[in-house]
């Protein structure tokens, strides 16, 4: 009902700029990691079923109602099955949104699809940043916008961000969607994100910014509840910014950061969050099985199955939230259960079968008796009578389980033995590997039945008798993470330990006392600061103290001294009140040393000191509370390093007042500030109660008159 | 002090709002003293007097605070004249003390025992608002590991339904949330209603938040049992037929505006047109026809038998 509105809005906008440049955006159908394996050994992450339709249709059915009319799809590892896939949909002739393939065979990270974007020039005007795995509704109006908006009055705004907030798992720093807690410092008045941090150090609890960040900007707010979409609006330097940066991989983790370090350029990136929009990327194996839930339960509505039908089946939603397909060809047996799953099209599953929060694809066999539990289960797989999973479970293409085989937790099978590590980066390995095994997969389909057919034969099979296929030896690194990615919910001990060992390192803390509890996200730099504060104060008044007598002795030019004062407070980071504080002192201390017989020949001594520097000192006293500062510098001189001023105070604190440095207003409100402090304290104030009364009482005889 | 927590919506529902009030009298009089020359009887009577015509201003008593209200001055004027001044402040304290603990608190824990019985396996239940004792009974079940799911069923503008979704959900009962406008969808796979009560009257009439009796007819159609859940001291027994009467009636601000929905501002600046007046009822009143039970401490007894409640009541009162 909001669609219409939306379309008629975008169209008079765009009506009313003079060039019109089509909204383009650049999918990229490679994700560049790993964390979907093994089933991305044989296909593309982007064309994997989500509530039985492949992702990508979900992305590019966002991108043509958001009005982008060119997309580009950018296709790297399975490019062929990506190609293939988009020439049989509808997708190649829609009017009004066309999209086109590039493709790239030694492409390894996002950074070198850009590049090979940029090279191929054809965008044009801003465009939209995706992945091919995203799902969202959100309207990009609004944030286009925005960009737009900044991007005239300041070309360096070459990028938004979309993120949306979300609450994170205090115990295990892990959001909804499985992926990291991340650490974002946003100017919130400007929008303009400043830090970005996904792997954040949970260990010491600290989080550690530049002094900079804290110096350069007036007001900065510190968020970890926010979500980032991997939704980019970009402007066209982006690309330029990726070839001249060739080292650039990642998005988030060498372009943004990149971009926040580097201030030689000075580019900006700003932040746009949605609030009622929905907007996630599938990442790992929890956010599937998370937007999976959230298409479900409609939350992204009108991306959900029984609107958005593709192919010839027509699915309807039935009451309690059961989506039903006709034409499905998937048989049911009896006394079966099925519990918060989504089953793919020409399944048969047998009698007395339980399943929960599973997702099973296209052209499964559950045998009689199965059971599963939070589990993927591909294409083709069969799982023989009695078998089960367990939670965690990734079952990939066409493997069997063999009969009365229960598979382990978290295992990982597949037909294609696991690929030996060659190299540490990630990303590297993952495409020298899978182009590796394009190769093979493409040539026919029949080797893979021939394998098949031979490891039949093998009756030591790791999934039990006629079982096939390998469970993946788990790696260690791996080990740690694999709950956290896992389709399965996390397990309530896990979470204890989590809060746990939070718990531990807490006390560790409190122990040994030296950093904030973990939470508490004090930049750290603040505490420094003022540590540094109480060391320097010394310093800092011994050399404001120095400055001024040697330009005492040296007959130095008021302004002269003026400037090597400010260029003290500079380097010592004061502010004016402490200028003149140590000023004042020094004058003070230096008209005490002078030598004197008497209180009044010291008086003279003062008055003559403060008529010659008083324009010194006065430019450090335009605000009242410097004023105050001197007074009470004053005080404590009085007190404590020359007694000698005691009974002159109220003498000089007059005199200062007819010469101009120190205001009325700064007197009385001494007087005030003094009113709550002990009887010792309120000795000087007493002694210049003439004083106060006197000027309490002056203006009021100058209404009067 | 407790009286602007009402006119702001702070203390809302039934009993916390009883509570909160007794609580006030009882703070009001420890800090009593009798003026020479005056009973106290007499004196403190008046006083509470105009405590309550106070409250009344801020917000209109409910009939349970009425009740409550009537069992104190009772009290008072029962009081032996022959008590000091610090004897009868303390057992007056002590009555509340009492009042609130028996027929409050140990009332919903016996009106949670009696309707847990009523929750089977696989049940749907449907509740309506936000009542502190369907919640009680909801969360009990749960605990006993009953296996049911749970409707909340809302409706604009006080939406308290919210309140209690946030508490089931984070306790981990299943729930489906939706507005009274799906009602009659959602009744279908419903099978027990289980309803809260601002008051119930002696011809059974069940007095409550607005929107309930509309719930408990749509229940009644499709043959769904409606068990209203309330405690004995708001049984009143007054007979009403209609929810005109004696209602409350709230901010037609409430009604016009739509929170976080500026765009709806249809009725903005139409307070003063005259031919328009915004209706914001807070109760009304359900016929006991569409009541199939009614669980109080006293038991499980059908609406017809409401007068016996009552009567018992007020004799034990008395007793008291």
């Amino acid at each position: 009902m909001g669609a219409p509105k939306k379309s008629s809005a975008r169209v008079s906008e765009d009506h009313d700029e003079l060039v019109r440049v089509p909204l383009q955006a650049i999918l990229i159908a490679d994700s560049f990691t790993t964390k979907f394996r093994p089933i991305t050994l044989e296909r593309p992450k982007v064309l994997l079923p989500l509530v039985n339709a492949p992702m990508i249709n979900y992305t590019l059915t966002w991108l043509e109602s958001a009005g982008v009319e060119e997309v580009f799809v950018f296709c790297c590892a399975h490019s062929k099955q990506v190609i293939n896939y988009l020439e049989k949909s509808e997708w190649f002739n829609q009017p009004n949104f066309t999209v086109t393939t590039i493709e790239s065979q030694n492409s390894v990270s996002a950074g070198d699809a850009l590049r090979v974007i940029y090279e191929r020039n054809v965008i044009h005007g801003d465009f939209v940043l995706v992945s091919g795995d995203t799902v969202s509704n959100m309207s990009l109006t609004q944030a286009l916008l925005e960009h737009k908006e900044r991007k005239k009055k300041d070309s360096n705004a070459v990028m938004t961000m979309v993120i949306k907030r979300s609450k994170t798992n205090p115990a295990i720093h892990q959001s909804r969607l499985g992926t990291d807690e991340i650490f974002m410092a946003i100017d919130p008045d400007t929008k303009q994100l400043l830090y970005y941090e996904d792997k954040a150090d949970y260990s010491k609890g600290t989080l550690h910014l530049e002094n900079s960040l804290l110096a350069d900007n007036p007001s900065l707010s510190l968020h970890h509840d926010k979500q980032d979409c991997y939704i980019d609006i970009c402007s066209p330097e982006v690309l330029s910014l990726f070839t001249d940066n060739f080292d650039y991989q990642h998005l988030r983790r060498h372009f943004v950061k990149g971009l926040l370090v580097d201030d030689i350029m000075g580019y900006k990136i700003f932040v746009h969050e949605i609030c009622s929009d929905y907007a996630a990327r599938i990442d790992n194996f929890r956010s599937y099985d998370t937007v999976s839930k959230d298409i479900i339960h409609r939350w992204t509505y009108p991306l959900v199955p029984d609107v958005m039908n593709f192919g010839n089946t027509t699915t309807k939603l039935e009451r309690q939230g059961i989506y039903r397909a006709s034409g499905f060809g998937t048989k049911i047996g009896n006394n079966t259960k099925i519990l918060n799953s989504v089953v793919g099209e020409g399944c048969k599953i047998g009698s007395n079968v339980h399943i929960e929060g599973c997702y099973i694809w296209d052209n499964v066999t559950i045998e009689d008796g199965c059971k599963l539990r939070y589990g993927i289960v591909c294409d083709g797989v069969t799982m023989k009578s009695g078998s089960a999973l367990e939670p965690g479970v990734v079952l990939s293409f066409k493997v069997v389980v063999g009969k009365e085989f229960v598979v382990p937790t978290y295992s990982q099978v597949s037909l294609l033995q696991q690929p030996i590590e060659e190299d540490s980066d990630e990303e590297l390995e993952y495409a020298d590997s899978t182009s590796a095994i394009t190769s093979t997969l493409d040539k026919s389909d029949g080797e893979s039945d021939s394998e098949l057919s031979d490891t039949h034969f093998n009756p030591a099979s790791e999934l039990g008798f006629g079982g096939v296929g390998y469970i993946w030896p788990k790696c260690e690194g791996g080990h740690e993470e694999e709950w956290r990615h896992s389709v399965a919910p996390i397990t309530e001990d896990k979470i204890l330990e989590a809060v746990k060992a939070l718990e531990d390192e807490l006390e560790l803390i409190l122990d040994g006392n030296t950093l904030p509890p973990s939470g508490e996200l004090k930049p750290n730099s603040i505490d420094s600061d003022e540590d540094d504060n109480d060391d320097l104060r010394d310093d800092f008044d011994k050399e404001v103290e120095e400055t001024f007598l040697r330009a005492v002795h040296e007959n130095i030019q008021e302004n002269h001294l003026t400037l090597e004062v400010n260029s003290l407070k500079l380097s010592y980071n004061k502010i004016a009140a402490d200028c003149a504080g140590a000023l004042f002192y020094a004058m003070m201390k230096y008209a005490v040393d002078m030598p004197h017989s008497s209180a009044e020949r010291l008086t003279q001594n003062v008055q003559a000191v403060l008529a010659k520097w008083k324009k010194v000192l006065t430019s450090y006293l335009n605000d009242m509370d410097e004023q105050i500062e001197v007074i009470l510098k004053f005080e404590e001189m009085c007190l404590e390093s020359a007694k000698e001023y005691a009974p002159l105070f109220a003498q000089i604190l007059h005199y200062m007042y007819n010469e101009d440095i120190i205001e009325e207003d700064a007197i009385l409100s001494w007087e005030d500030e003094k009113k709550e402090a002990d009887e010792s304290d309120k000795v000087f104030v007493k002694q210049a109660q003439t004083f106060i009364q006197w000027l309490k009482e002056a203006p009021e005889e100058d209404e009067e008159e | 002090m407790v009286g602007l927590q009402y006119l702001s919506g702070d203390i809302s529902g039934g009993n916390a709002r009883c509570i909160a009030m007794l609580q006030a009298f009882q703070d009001a009089i420890r800090d009593y003293t009798v003026p020479s020359e005056k009973t106290l009887v007499r004196d403190l009577t008046a006083k509470i007097s105009s405590y309550v015509s106070f409250l009344i201003e801020c917000r209109p008593l409910s009939i349970s605070m009425g009740n409550a209200i009537r069992f104190l001055k009772s009290q008072i004027a029962k009081l032996p004249l022959t008590l000091s001044e610090s004897e009868s402040k303390s057992s007056l304290q002590s009555d509340i003390e009492n009042f609130i603990y028996e027929k409050i608190i140990l009332a919903d824990k016996a009106i949670v025992e009696h309707a847990v019985t009523k929750i089977r396996d696989g049940d749907v239940l449907l509740t309506y608002g936000s009542s502190s004792a369907v919640e009680m009974i909801l969360l009990h079940a749960y605990e006993l590991g009953k296996q049911f799911r749970v409707v909340v069923v809302d409706s604009r503008p006080r939406l308290r339904g919210k309140l209690l979704l946030r508490r089931l959900v984070e306790k981990g009962l299943s729930c489906t949330y939706t507005h009274i406008n799906a009602v009659s969808y959602i009744m279908q796979e419903v099978t027990r209603v289980f309803l809260g009560a601002s008051s119930v009257l002696s011809n059974g009439t069940v007095y409550s938040g607005v929107g309930t009796a509309c719930v408990a007819m749509v229940a009644h159609s499709f043959h769904v049992p409606v068990i209203v859940c309330c405690e004995a001291f708001k049984f009143h027994e007054r007979v009403q037929l209609d929810s005109i009467c004696s209602n409350e009636l709230g901010d037609p601000d409430a009604i016009s505006k739509v929170s976080g929905r500026e765009d709806v501002n249809d009725l903005d600046a139409w307070a003063n047109t005259e031919n328009l007046q915004l209706l914001n009822l807070i109760y009304d009143a359900t016929p006991s026809d569409y009541v199939s039970m009614i669980v109080t401490d006293y038991g499980m007894i059908p609406p017809t038998s409401v007068p016996v409640v009552v009567r018992k009541y007020s004799r034990e009162q008395v007793w008291i």
